[in-house]
């Protein structure tokens, strides 16, 4: 069955206490944070900085309540390391060189991966779009993303009503069904998804436009995304973290 | 008084098509009228909506001859976003309207098309807000509104552009008596404030008492109009499929029934829903061949009851027990209850009826001829062998629900359960319902109907039971 959890992110919805300082920060200074994030971990080259980094991104994790959520998502992606470095082992024989193989690379991942839940965990869809719009993107543009987002939960309740459906008709939906009869359950699901999908989307544009979408070039909107103290603060906290970074990160190799 | 929407001479057709949909349209209405639109499915009313606020001709596209001016505007000339300050329209579906999750924002949406100031859409927001009596929501998600609620924020959105004219497609699908009769007070303080409503609707009951004017339409004609007694002269209604304003429930006895077979019997039922809503207490016994009736508002267990039955929730709380005609003969059966969901697209899975009726059945263990043999007698029965090779989804909506109800048929169950089968249907097709339920009825199936749809319960059912947040409850108290 599908879990609606899984689309939290997606609904923009955060309790009153959930709120951290992360989730106040201007959207465009998170996505500037990705990126610097993830070019830092491609620059550093040493095993411990990489480590020291992956704990810093689970220290912002728990500082903006974000863990938990974030962290199913990674514990699969943990799994997944463990797997692989598994699989190396039994193939090679050699765990040191397992280990030495891939716990640079997984780092790295575990890195990005992370920045970009956490992106997406405290960003609801709408305030990315106002950003994106601030940054010169077309309204057109902006729009259908932030909808595309807005409308996955609701695609995914549509699934699982079909699901439903499916199983009235004695449809047996386990993995195995999957593995033995894709053709059976590709039938089953994706007609009726693409169906619905095609219907919402026709309904959605009408009703856009007939809420006057796109009558002018300047849209307003009614709480306006602004830069503020606190955004101009974790910046220089962010280019101050990654300079030691890098500082460090030189002179270790420079010593070996 | 002004014209706020006239048509002149109107013909519409669909793009691809040979036959004109809307036929010699001729219509004036006045500033400050409300007008209720309505005949069978299928007479042209929802396309007729489409084109005044100009969705026909510039979005869908087709061919039109005539003028549709909406406050004083030709909608040939103006774009539908261009329209949308003067008419505000909202859709069946409140699912596919909202484009933000926030209430406010959502509000906002329209005021921020035409880049307003902050301050002035504030205001606007509140003012919209405070029409639709729904001011202290302003902070919720969307996910989290009834569907009620969700239809009145849809209005709310509309109102914000400040439109003159507000048109409504079908907006009582969904909802139920209570949640109709708000929206229908929030619609008539809006004509004392001066706006222009036309209600798409087959819901007759409060149009009799707010409407000034019912227009009904047939076959892509309009008929006439007419003042709001028409609605009580029967024949008329029958003659076009309109449902009855006046019904009452009748007093369902239980009835002393001469059948014996006993096939659901359910005792001391508990059950917790994940999100939290509770069936409690919970025990009914159904007789072979019944018609039970479970009505009660949105959000009342109905259709958690029903999952419980089909198995589609589990419990161990309680005792749910089909006794099925094969095990009386002591042979195995797999499947004892059908049940048909509420949307049909969600259902319909085949590139023909006749595929669809046989989907699933070779899981059944069946050999082939069996199967030809009761796909046949069920499309016979169902008078469905005409359109067997139809692709499900180019059908109506009254024949995508026979081909529904037929796939389930064709497992012989013992048990059918309807949820909602009569969402947005005009009294024709309603009727044929009716018919085809105590025809079912009759080859002694069981029937359990889910519905707060009071008319079509009333007509079909022997026997009901009034469901209150998870609790069997009384007449007196629902209706009361």
């Amino acid at each position: 069955m599908i879990n609606s959890e899984i689309f939290s992110p997606f609904k923009g919805e955060f309790d009153e206490g959930e709120i951290s300082f992360f989730h106040k920060l201007d959207p465009r200074v998170k996505m500037g944070f990705v990126v610097g994030i993830t070019l830092l971990c491609a620059f550093i080259q040493s095993n411990i900085l990489l480590g020291l980094l992956v704990l810093l991104v689970i220290m912002m994790m728990i500082l903006s309540n974000t863990l938990t959520k974030v962290g199913k998502f990674l514990l699969i992606f943990i799994l997944f390391c463990a797997l692989a470095i598994f699989l190396t082992f039994i193939i090679t024989g050699n765990l040191l060189y397992a280990m030495k193989h891939f716990i640079p690379f997984f780092l790295r991942f575990f890195v990005m991966i992370s920045t970009g839940l956490l992106f997406a965990f405290t960003t609801p869809p709408q305030k990315l779009a106002q950003s994106l719009e601030k940054m010169k993107v077309p309204t057109s543009v902006t729009f259908t993303l932030s909808i595309a987002i807005r409308y996955i939960p609701t695609l995914a309740r549509e699934a699982s009503a079909i699901f439903k459906a499916l199983k009235l008709r004695g449809v047996k939906i386990s993995t195995w069904d999957f593995i033995k009869k894709p053709g059976y359950i590709y039938r089953g699901m994706i007609i009726p998804l693409i169906i619905r999908s095609i219907k919402l989307s026709d309904e959605i544009a009408i009703a856009a436009e007939s809420r006057g979408f796109c009558i002018s070039n300047d849209r307003s909107s009614l709480n306006e995304v602004e830069f503020g103290m606190k955004d101009y603060r974790f910046i220089l906290l962010i280019i101050f973290i990654s300079s030691c970074f890098l500082i460090l990160d030189a002179s270790i190799s420079f010593k070996f | 008084m002004v014209n706020m929407v006239e048509i002149e001479n109107f013909y519409y057709r669909y793009p691809h098509q040979t036959d004109y949909c809307l036929k010699d349209l001729n219509l004036d209405i006045k500033k400050g009228e409300f007008v209720f639109l309505t005949g069978k499915s299928g007479c042209g009313k929802s396309t007729l909506a489409k084109c005044f606020n100009g969705t026909i001709p510039h979005t869908i596209g087709g061919e039109i001859e005539g003028n549709i001016t909406v406050n004083g505007k030709n909608t040939r000339d103006y774009k539908v976003n261009e329209i949308a300050a003067d008419i505000g329209f909202v859709f069946q579906n409140p699912e596919s309207q909202f484009f933000t999750l926030k209430v406010e924002d959502e509000v906002a949406f329209g005021p921020e098309n035409f880049a307003l100031k902050p301050e002035e859409i504030q205001k606007r927001i509140n003012w919209a807000l405070k029409e639709v009596e729904m001011s202290e929501m302003i902070n919720e998600n969307v996910y989290n509104l009834s569907e009620g609620q969700k239809q009145r924020i849809a209005i709310a959105a509309n109102l914000s552009i400040l439109p003159e004219v507000l048109v409504l497609d079908e907006p009582t699908s969904n909802l139920d008596p209570k949640g109709a009769q708000r929206l229908f007070n929030i619609l008539d303080k809006l004509k004392d404030k001066g706006k222009t409503i036309i209600l798409i609707d087959h819901r007759t009951q409060y149009a009799l008492k707010t409407a000034d004017k019912i227009i009904i339409m047939d076959e892509g004609n309009i008929i006439n109009e007419f003042d709001p007694e028409i609605l009580e002269d029967n024949q008329i209604r029958k003659k076009f499929g309109i449902r009855d304003p006046n019904y009452k429930i009748r007093n369902i006895k239980n009835h002393s029934n001469k059948r014996k077979f006993k096939v659901l019997e359910i005792k001391d039922l508990n059950f917790v829903h994940s999100n939290g809503f509770k069936l409690q207490d919970i025990s009914l016994d159904l007789k072979e061949g019944e018609v039970l009736g479970i009505v009660g508002n949105n959000g009342s267990g109905k259709t958690t009851l029903a999952s419980l039955i089909s198995g589609l929730l589990k419990t161990k709380n309680g005792k749910i027990k089909i006794y099925s005609a094969q095990e009386r003969n002591n042979s195995k059966k797999n499947y004892k209850v059908g049940m048909v969901l509420q949307n049909p697209d969600h259902q319909l899975f085949m590139d023909s009826v006749y595929n669809e009726l046989a989907f699933g059945l070779e899981e059944m263990e069946l050999n082939p001829e069996d199967i030809k043999k009761q796909i046949q007698s069920v499309l016979d029965s169902m008078n469905l062998w005409q359109l067997k090779d139809r692709h499900p989804h180019s059908l109506s909506g009254g024949e995508k629900q026979r081909t529904l109800i037929s796939a389930l048929m064709a497992r012989k169950p013992d048990l059918l359960i309807l949820d909602e089968p009569t969402t947005g249907m005009d009294g024709y097709h309603m009727d044929k319902l009716v018919l085809q339920i105590k025809k079912l009825s009759t080859s002694s199936i069981s029937i359990i109907l889910i519905s707060h749809d009071m008319e079509f319960i009333d007509k079909s059912c022997d026997r009901l039971l009034y469901l209150e947040e998870g609790r069997l409850s009384t007449k007196e108290s629902f209706l009361g």
